[in-house]
């Protein structure tokens, strides 16, 4: 498999395992109960155990299989490599996101958001505007007006 | 037998028959937008429906019913965003198939199986409602714990052959899903003290992470990639003679299974989907074709969530007892308008019960009528650039996410498992495990500990119960087989070396 | 040469012919935008006055900006002037959520103003609860409670507010418990169930619809009571608990009489007795615990209208002579009667009362069972 598979199979069995321990050690002192009254702590446990295992087993299963890494061919399927542009910058609007809805409402959050996406994808000018505009309009209208839902507000 | 002729009547009155296109329509845009669906529109008109005649008014919940399930197909097949939990198998081959040019095909087949799924619930539940009623009651917490142990157990290996990776993810959801107030006991697990966490996580806006989110992260991957070239000719847009024939037999399979699996409570529809692909994976003459565009992975599955949703009626209609939230929103409506389904109804109110089930009926092919001639027009949603598209679709999903519960944490936690998607699709990991284990978690330990405590601490009695021990042998096989078939299989090519 | 530019030309047109596909394309995007903007502004006028009349202060120190505070005249309250919301601490379709509705419908004949239903389920009725307790104190925002959140509920799970964080306007009705068994349970009554239970300790399987509701504490009063041990089953709520208990999944179980009435008039299920002081009008053939012997079983959800704290005292006489009013609408009758919900008004003072004994009561039962938080 290419690398960054590889890799990224090693953070989500590495994810695993730190969920796993986190587990058993929040839930240790919970009652497990008897056969009869099965208690809060039973669930938990088994499946903390299963999943620590197995997580184990994966990075196992991974460090055996270390040699067959290759890199990925050129031009290959996109999927083979990490835009780290585009991770980084989605996320961070993602954040922004939040961040601009719980001090400035819902509709500013959205154009902004809408802005940097398009801006990322490659929109320009009135295009992306226009997008933005519209999107946060429409989804306003569509949402809060006719579906009830309220959306945040911010600070207004 | 007047009351029959009467109430079938009565639906086809001009008023009765606007509301039903009214309420298809209203259904399949809700269905379209992520994270919202048929329950919550139903809940949000149902006010407006106490002013509306008793009839009227069911025939446009019946509509709203049946237009939310099919419209969650769309965005799975245009743009791999699932509106639902029961459309993200949807997204497996139907956006594939989007790829290749045939989105029209996809959708128009979404509306045919849902429409023949429809039609065959509907049958089966007018005329065998009550002794399935009664099949349905067999069915106690140790037939849900076999059932739900057996669906992790087969399900989770649809896309990944890995016994271990699949495992781990399901592990993995179970996991999360006990992070809360254990509803039996009161204590809080897994929170961390932190209460926001308190009512734990709801696996929507975690759908919606996985699969939107991390879509519209991919995006900037996909940009520099030729936009979608759909034909939009008539001809090119409706399925081929072939295509039509290759879904006629699976459409039919899921027809049933979605029925059967909507009878059992919880989460009946998003299994059915799962259910009726791994069916037509195994029974597929090329299974190697799934996943990559072939066309009995969606009509299959859109067929079992109409089935499953029409299995659900069953219950609802024949007991008055709702075994799911969709059922339970249909309840209320019911008894506002003065009728209480249940073994009484159709003595008591005959004349709306069969306005009823016409009404299913007209909404059903109302569904097919309105939506066939707007494949067109959805299909060319794929031809929307990637740099427009996404935007859209990632305001909607904060939209989605934050209207579960009205709360800012549910985005956030979909922005995390946004990342998360990310991760796995870059590792070639299928997130489906891990939104089963979510899903089933809390029914699967609520229903160990119902039945160890009706069993008095005796384990052997889930294999002494007919259909539980069934259910849980055959898990036992499913599992247990393929390593075993494997070992053998190279024991015996050493031997032959 | 010809060749060269013959296929030049034919390369440009290509070009050409693409960017004018693409212009084709991004003017038929904005021109579907500006139809589905269109469409929805038209829709968006009427769909908007059913659904979203009134503030809704769901966001912690978010506040909407069409929250206006009434003040009241000197004489006659003009209120209400908007819409209303109606928190129903419990998800859709269950049998709270159908009460209140069904109050919904019948209050429009007597309040001009629509009253718009919000679930907020979870946590066994504390996060709706919560929710009210931070609502604006306009009179606008009222709680369709249950005893349990209000009370008992408060000893088991931890909730963000107590009990002197909210009004409680009046009392709606109540729902009597009732015992019930599958249609050919060997059980014919209420004392043979009592006397297998003395018998064989912990061997009768009962469901309640949760461990901290009512109903499973009047379970556990009735155990204290006669001296028996019964094996509970909780289930996630009634829904649940009503298929498990008609396939004889168990032997017997407590639930609420609007949840069964269809079944035992049906033949389905078989009433044992109900928990309650005097019969209930639902069920008039089914013996109270006290009639059988059974002393000082009884008890059961009651319903009431909750207001936040520091709401305006005229607004709080009118909410509470306009929902009584409605209470005594025929509607409001024919649907509780469909339902088989006991209408029984009380004000303010003795809803306060019964709920603090209620309280008081439960907090003994939970002691014993070592379930206080």
């Amino acid at each position: 498999m290419s690398i960054v598979a590889f890799r990224a199979r090693i953070i989500t069995a590495s994810l695993a395992l730190v969920l796993s321990i986190m587990t058993l050690w929040q839930t240790w002192d919970l009652p497990m109960g008897t056969m009869r009254a099965v208690k809060t702590g039973f669930f938990p446990k088994v499946f903390g155990v299963l999943l620590l295992v197995l997580s184990i087993g994966m990075l196992y299963q991974l460090y055996l299989a270390r040699h067959d890494r290759r890199q990925a061919a050129e031009g290959a399927d996109s999927e083979e490599s990490v835009n780290l542009r585009g991770l980084v910058g989605f996320s961070a609007l993602f954040v922004i996101f939040v961040v601009l809805c719980y001090t400035a409402g819902f509709l500013i959050a959205a154009v902004v958001s809408v802005l940097g996406g398009g801006f990322l994808l490659g929109l320009r000018k009135w295009k992306l505007f226009l997008l933005a505009g519209g999107t946060a309009l429409m989804s306003w209208l569509l949402f809060d007006q006719w579906l009830g839902i309220s959306l945040p507000s911010g600070m207004w | 037998m007047e009351d029959i002729l009467l109430g079938v009547a009565s639906a086809f009155s001009w008023v009765n028959l606007l509301f039903c296109l009214l309420g298809v329509a209203l259904g399949t845009i809700v269905g379209v937008l992520p994270g919202l669906g048929p329950v919550g529109a139903i809940s949000m008109l149902l006010p407006i429906t106490f002013a509306m005649e008793p009839t009227a008014a069911l025939i446009l919940i019946a509509g709203i019913y049946f237009g939310g399930l099919y419209g969650g197909s769309t965005t799975s097949i245009l743009v791999n965003v699932p509106g639902s939990a029961y459309s993200v198998v949807a997204t497996f081959d139907g956006y594939k198939m989007t790829q290749k040019g045939r989105a029209g095909a996809a959708l128009a087949i979404s509306a045919i199986a849902s429409f023949f799924a429809g039609t065959i619930g509907i049958i089966l539940l007018t005329f065998l409602a009550p002794p399935i009623a009664s099949v349905a009651l067999r069915f106690g917490p140790p037939e849900y714990f076999a059932i739900i142990l057996l669906g992790l157990l087969v399900l989770s290996r649809l896309t990944d052959s890995s016994l271990i990776r699949s495992y781990m993810l399901i592990a993995g959801g179970i996991v999360l899903s006990i992070i809360g107030i254990d509803q039996m006991s009161g204590t809080l697990r897994l929170t961390f003290g932190q209460s926001w966490l308190i009512d734990g996580l709801d696996f929507t806006p975690i759908l919606m992470g996985l699969y939107g989110l991390s879509e519209v992260i991919i995006a900037m991957e996909k940009k520099h990639q030729k936009p979608i070239k759909a034909d939009l000719s008539l001809r090119k847009l409706m399925p081929s003679k072939d295509e039509l024939k290759r879904s006629t037999a699976p459409m039919t399979r899921g027809s049933f299974l979605g029925f059967l699996i909507g009878l059992i409570p919880g989460p009946a529809m998003i299994l059915s989907t799962y259910a009726s692909y791994a069916m037509e994976k195994r029974i597929s003459k090329h299974p190697e074709e799934f996943g990559k565009g072939a066309i009995e992975g969606v009509a299959g599955p859109e067929a079992a969530n109409n089935g499953a949703s029409a299995g659900a009626l069953v219950p609802l209609l024949s007991l008055g007892v709702p075994f799911s939230a969709l059922p339970a929103i249909l309840l209320s409506a019911f008894i506002i308008q003065g009728i209480t389904p249940g073994p009484l109804m159709m003595t008591e109110n005959p004349t709306v019960f069969w306005a009823l089930i016409t009404s299913m009926y007209i909404g059903n092919i109302m569904l097919l009528i309105l939506n066939l001639p707007l494949v067109g027009m959805f299909a060319s949603i794929a031809r929307i650039p990637p740099r427009v598209l996404m935007p859209i679709v990632m305001i909607f999903c904060f939209v989605g996410a934050y209207s579960v519960r009205s709360n800012m944490f549910d985005v956030i936690v979909m922005i995390v498992f946004g990342v998360v998607g990310y991760l796995f699709r870059k590792a070639k990991l299928d997130p489906s495990p891990l939104v089963l284990g979510i899903i089933l978690g809390p029914m699967l330990e609520t229903s160990l500990t119902q039945s160890m405590l009706i069993f008095k601490g005796d384990l052997t009695m889930f294999f002494t119960r007919p259909i539980s021990g069934t259910m849980l042998a055959l898990g036992v096989i499913v599992t247990i087989w393929p390593p075993i078939y494997r070992y053998v299989k190279r024991k015996r090519a050493v031997k032959n070396a | 040469m010809s060749m060269d530019r013959g296929a030049k030309q034919t390369q440009t047109t290509k070009m050409e012919a693409a960017m004018r596909q693409k212009k084709r394309t991004t003017w038929s995007t904005i021109v579907v935008f500006t139809m589905i903007l269109a469409l929805l502004t038209a829709c968006g006028g009427n769909g908007g006055n059913a659904t979203n009349n009134q503030p809704n202060n769901t966001n912690e120190g978010a506040n909407n900006g069409n929250a206006t505070s009434e003040t009241p005249a000197a004489t006659e309250t003009p209120f209400p002037e908007k819409g209303i919301e109606l928190i129903v601490p419990f998800n859709a379709g269950g049998v709270s959520d159908i009460l209140a509705r069904s109050f919904a419908e019948a209050a429009s004949e007597i309040i001009d103003q629509t009253i718009t239903i919000k679930n907020v389920g979870g946590g066994s009725g504390t996060t709706g609860n919560y929710e009210l307790v931070r609502a604006k104190a306009d009179g606008y925002t009222w709680l369709w409670a249950a005893t349990g959140h209000i009370s008992s509920t408060l000893h088991i799970t931890p909730a963000q507010y107590t009990r002197d964080d909210f009004t409680i306007v009046n009392k709606a009705g109540e729902m009597a418990v009732v015992v019930v068994v599958p249609k050919n349970s060997p059980y014919e009554s209420l004392n043979q169930l009592v006397d297998e239970a003395k018998a064989n300790p912990g061997n009768i399987t009962v469901g309640n619809p949760g461990e901290g509701t009512v109903v499973a504490l009047l379970a556990n009063i009735l155990e204290d009571s006669q001296g028996i041990e019964l094996q509970h089953v909780p289930y996630q709520g009634s829904g649940p608990l009503l298929p498990s208990i008609l396939g004889g999944h168990i032997d017997a179980a407590f639930m609420n009489v609007p949840e069964v009435r269809s079944q035992i008039e049906a033949g389905e299920l078989r009433a044992l007795a109900v928990l309650s002081e005097n019969r209930v009008d639902a069920l008039p053939d089914v013996p109270t615990s006290g009639e059988l012997g059974v002393e000082g079983v009884a008890g059961g959800a009651s319903h009431f209208i909750v207001i936040p704290n520091d709401v305006p005292e005229e607004v709080v006489q009118k909410i509470d002579s306009l929902t009584k009013e409605v209470y005594e609408t025929e509607r409001f009758k024919q649907l509780m009667d469909q339902v088989g919900y006991q209408i029984a008004y009380k004000d303010s003072a003795d809803s306060k009362a019964e709920v603090d004994a209620w309280f008081e009561l439960t907090q003994g039962v939970y002691e014993r069972l070592g379930l206080l938080q």
